[in-house]
């Protein structure tokens, strides 16, 4: 039984202008404890998928059930607790107006848990975040700290499915890996699911177990492990960091002339 | 040095809330500060001079009392009509922000219609029709000043909600009360304080108008009401200037004081972005 | 020329002085195109924000930022304002919003060189439009009578660059111009930048990606130091500094592995080097800060960074 089976999704935006159909009949389902890559061009819908599964925007149809019981818009109970989402832009994922505490404060109480200050700060430093960091304001704070502050504050609620929308495209790269790394163990801990929407094929074939490609308002499943990514490989056989020697980057943006890329990109979406 | 980057930039609020400090002290204080009962008679059209420091009006009343006096009615009148207008303002633009869809298009049709409305007319025949006391004063002025505040917040909350910290709460399972209460109203307060300082001006203002027109709270003596018998009880005539500019001149300082107050920056102090940069 | 030296960067904040750039030289040749990469925080964008001269008021600058000779830092506003139009231009951030959304493109592709140049308003259109043709946006005449928010990211990008060479000014200092682009559009800003003649950039960056197709040369900056400054090919085959090292690593084409540890927070510098607690070759000699080990043009901050 799949943790999530999502079936022919519908979603039409309609503006006095006109109206965009950014799904058509996407289906696609998640196992407990997998993640699913969900890889697109900007602009094809993507973010609808995950905003739509977060129930924060309603489905034109289509059917989504989670642990075989159907999800109604907007979420509600254990449903609303399980699924959570992280988003692409984690300076104004927290309220400016408050000092980071406050952000887990607020949680603690509406979910009753009692946590210390000391426990809090116990739980908070694996995620790399100490005293300093709850005092200050979101202003304060790098984009990386915010979002691995996001991922600490998200997982006090023990969720079982997390949409992960393009949660590093703002950060450095040290920082991305810091914080899919972080992710990735707390999987192996917890059993948690992850929906990544992500443009970078790459990253996908890190974190994802299947990937489906949003094209055309459909998902379609695309073979796994890809060949682009294939210094990926190395991490398992146990790669260490400072004693190797160091290739070039692989020429993935290359791959294409430039007046093509070019031609490509003016083209009228 | 926290309190000189609190002030920088701020000379005008600062001078504001220090002109507002004074008003204040004047009103609170206007029994011990009024050299004569501002009822009492004596002798009329009395110019200026060292026993009536602004003279007297036609029936011998001290002009310089009454205005001391007039500070607290006038401000009561304009505090209390900013109070009311915020908070219908405000409630009514973060609702129709909020929620949007049909909540938004009726709460949005009223405060257009209200916007429409000319509001000084309106204002003139619901004094009209109501009682001429304090209280139905102030409920004419904020009949249609609220209209205004209404669009302004409703269109930040508007960019508010779709921020991703308030779709976080959502998800989060929190109530959209707390979410409005808790998380959008602080992110408003900066035009919530500048428009109710605007508010407290433009009430005061319109006080004025109905005073001088006539319309005033009767036997309560607003700056708008001296006005009010100097033109219509041959002050302007007699050419008694020390009857009617003062209150002009008590009228423009008090606008201005909120007006310099409205123009407080809520801006943090700049450069402590830059370390997350 | 741009020759920045010994250049230091404090800040007063209610709760004290903050350093946020320390001691760093480097030297941006004609022609020449340098990336400044480092993590959110480390001080890059302090340091392109002193070369613009554009930090706010509470920062207290020392050292020198010298163009073509003249020391930025002792200019007066009026000739700042005249230098950034003429000589140093600046290519802002396509995510943020760095486009006026009410006024037209090509009003703002060209606005600099009808304020700086004394173009007239009517050849300005045109200069904006051969400005657009340059970058292949598509359809440029129709673009410079557009607003931009009908633009996507990557466009966006692009016209802010066609902007920022607008004056012909023989500096250019770019802010991170693929922040939030997928990786077909970063390719697009990539060849755009390589098709700049002619002019230096100085680029803030921290797609290293990106800094490996368009940089000549490579400084790193952390935790407000600059710790090691190499030509882009030395830097991508071999770097000396182990944060160089495992800044590469961490990109997701050479396996996305994080390094351990996190950069230390403006209040926690000692007197050992910054990366000490994260290294995974420090000894006892590290305990003190290391000094700027230069070798003619390259730079090392570490002792084991041996030329």
């Amino acid at each position: 039984m799949a943790l999530l089976e999502v079936v022919s999704l519908r979603k039409t935006y309609r503006t006095s202008m006109r109206r965009v159909e950014v799904l058509t009949d996407a289906s696609f389902t998640v196992e407990a404890g997998e993640t699913i890559g969900i890889l697109g061009p900007s602009g094809s819908g993507k973010s609808t998928i995950g905003q739509i599964v977060t129930g924060l925007i309603r489905a034109d149809s289509g059917t989504i059930r989670y642990r075989n019981e159907e999800l109604h818009y907007p979420l509600r109970s254990y449903q609303r607790k399980e699924i959570q989402i992280l988003f692409q832009h984690p300076e104004v994922s927290f309220n400016p107006k408050y000092r980071l505490e406050q952000g887990f404060q607020e949680i603690c109480r509406h979910y009753d848990l009692r946590m210390t200050r000391r426990e809090l700060l116990d739980y908070l430093a694996d995620f790399g975040l100490y005293r300093e960091h709850l005092e200050r304001h979101p202003i304060q704070l790098s984009g990386g700290e915010l979002q691995r502050a996001m991922v600490a504050r998200v997982m006090l609620l023990d969720p079982k499915l997390i949409v992960l929308d393009e949660p590093t495209s703002m950060l450095d790269t040290i920082s991305q890996a810091q914080v899919l790394r972080m992710l990735e163990a707390l999987q192996r801990q917890r059993q948690v699911s992850y929906l990544y929407i992500t443009h970078s094929r790459c990253l996908a074939d890190h974190l994802c177990q299947r990937i489906y490609y949003l094209d055309g308002g459909q998902l379609r499943e695309e073979p796994f492990p890809a060949e682009i990514c294939h210094q990926s490989s190395q991490k398992k056989e146990g790669r260490k960091f400072y004693h190797e020697t160091h290739h070039i980057i692989p020429a993935e943006h290359g791959a294409a002339a430039p007046a093509d890329r070019l031609r490509r990109e003016s083209q009228p979406k | 040095m926290k309190q000189r980057n609190l002030l920088q930039g701020r000379a005008a609020a600062v001078t504001g809330m220090v002109l507002l400090l004074l008003i204040l002290l004047v009103a609170v204080f206007a029994p011990a500060l009024a050299p004569y009962d501002p009822w009492a008679m004596g002798t009329p059209y009395l110019p200026p001079s060292s026993e009536h420091l602004l003279g007297t009006n036609d029936i011998g009343q001290d002009i310089l009392s009454e205005l001391i006096y007039g500070t607290r009615v006038s401000m009561f009148i304009g505090v209390c009509a900013a109070l009311i207008t915020t908070i219908i303002g405000t409630a009514v633009g973060v609702l129709a922000g909020y929620f949007g869809g049909i909540v938004d298009h009726i709460l949005m049709a009223v405060t257009n219609v209200v916007i429409v409305v000319p509001s000084l007319p309106l204002t003139v025949v619901l004094v009209a029709y109501l009682q001429a006391g304090l209280w139905n004063i102030i409920i004419a002025l904020c009949v249609t000043a609220w209209a205004g505040t209404a669009r302004l917040i409703r269109a930040q909350v508007m960019q508010l909600r779709q921020q991703p910290f308030v779709q976080l709460e959502r998800t989060l399972g929190m109530g959209n009360g707390y979410i409005m209460l808790v998380h959008i109203l602080p992110n408003v307060s900066g035009i919530i304080l500048t428009r109710g300082a605007l508010s407290v001006a433009s009430a005061m203002l319109s006080e004025a108008s109905l005073s001088f027109l006539g319309l005033g709270a009767l036997g309560q003596k607003s700056w708008g009401a001296i006005l009010n018998n100097a033109f219509f009880r041959n002050g302007v005539v007699n050419n008694c200037w020390w009857w009617y500019y003062p209150p002009i001149l008590c009228i423009c300082v008090c606008v201005v004081a909120f007006m310099l107050i409205g123009s407080w920056d809520d801006r943090r102090s700049r450069g402590q972005n830059l370390l997350a940069m | 020329m741009l020759e920045i030296q010994n250049l230091t960067v404090r800040f007063q904040l209610p709760q004290g002085t903050i350093t946020a750039l320390e001691g760093v030289n480097l030297t941006l040749r004609d022609g020449e195109k340098l990336c400044v990469v480092g993590e959110s925080g480390s001080g890059k964008s302090v340091l392109m924000l002193a070369v613009l001269c554009l930090l706010p008021e509470n920062a207290c600058v020392s050292g020198s930022i010298l163009l073509d000779g003249e020391d930025l830092l002792q200019k007066s506003q009026k000739d700042l304002t005249e230098i950034r139009g003429m000589k140093l231009s600046y290519v802002p951030q396509g995510s943020g919003n760095s486009l006026n959304p009410l006024l037209r493109l090509g009003f703002q592709v060209s606005e600099s060189l009808v304020a700086h140049r004394r173009l007239p308003r009517r050849g300005a259109d045109q200069r904006s439009i051969q400005l657009l043709q340059q970058f292949h946006l598509g359809d440029e005449e129709q673009l410079v009578r557009s607003y931009p928010h009908t633009l996507s990211g990557g466009m966006r990008q692009r016209a802010l660059l066609a902007l920022g060479i607008a004056p012909e000014a023989p500096y250019l200092v770019a802010d991170e111009p693929t922040k939030g682009l997928d990786s077909d559009r970063v390719g697009l800003v990539v060849d755009c930048f390589n098709s700049l003649e002619g002019c230096s950039l100085l680029c803030v960056t921290h797609d290293l990606t990106f800094a490996q197709q368009v940089a000549d040369r490579v400084a790193i900056i952390y935790a407000g130091q600059m710790i090691e400054y190499e030509t882009a090919e030395q830097f991508f085959g071999s770097p000396r500094h182990p944060y160089s090292k495992a800044l590469l690593d961490a990109v997701p084409e050479r396996g996305l592995n994080a390094i351990p540890g996190f950069s230390p927070g403006h209040e926690d510098y000692t007197d050992a080097c910054r990366f000490y607690n994260r290294c995974p070759c420090r000894t006892a000699q590290c305990q003190t800060q290391p000094k700027d080990r230069w070798d003619g043009e390259r730079m090392v901050k570490c002792i084991y960074g041996a030329p």
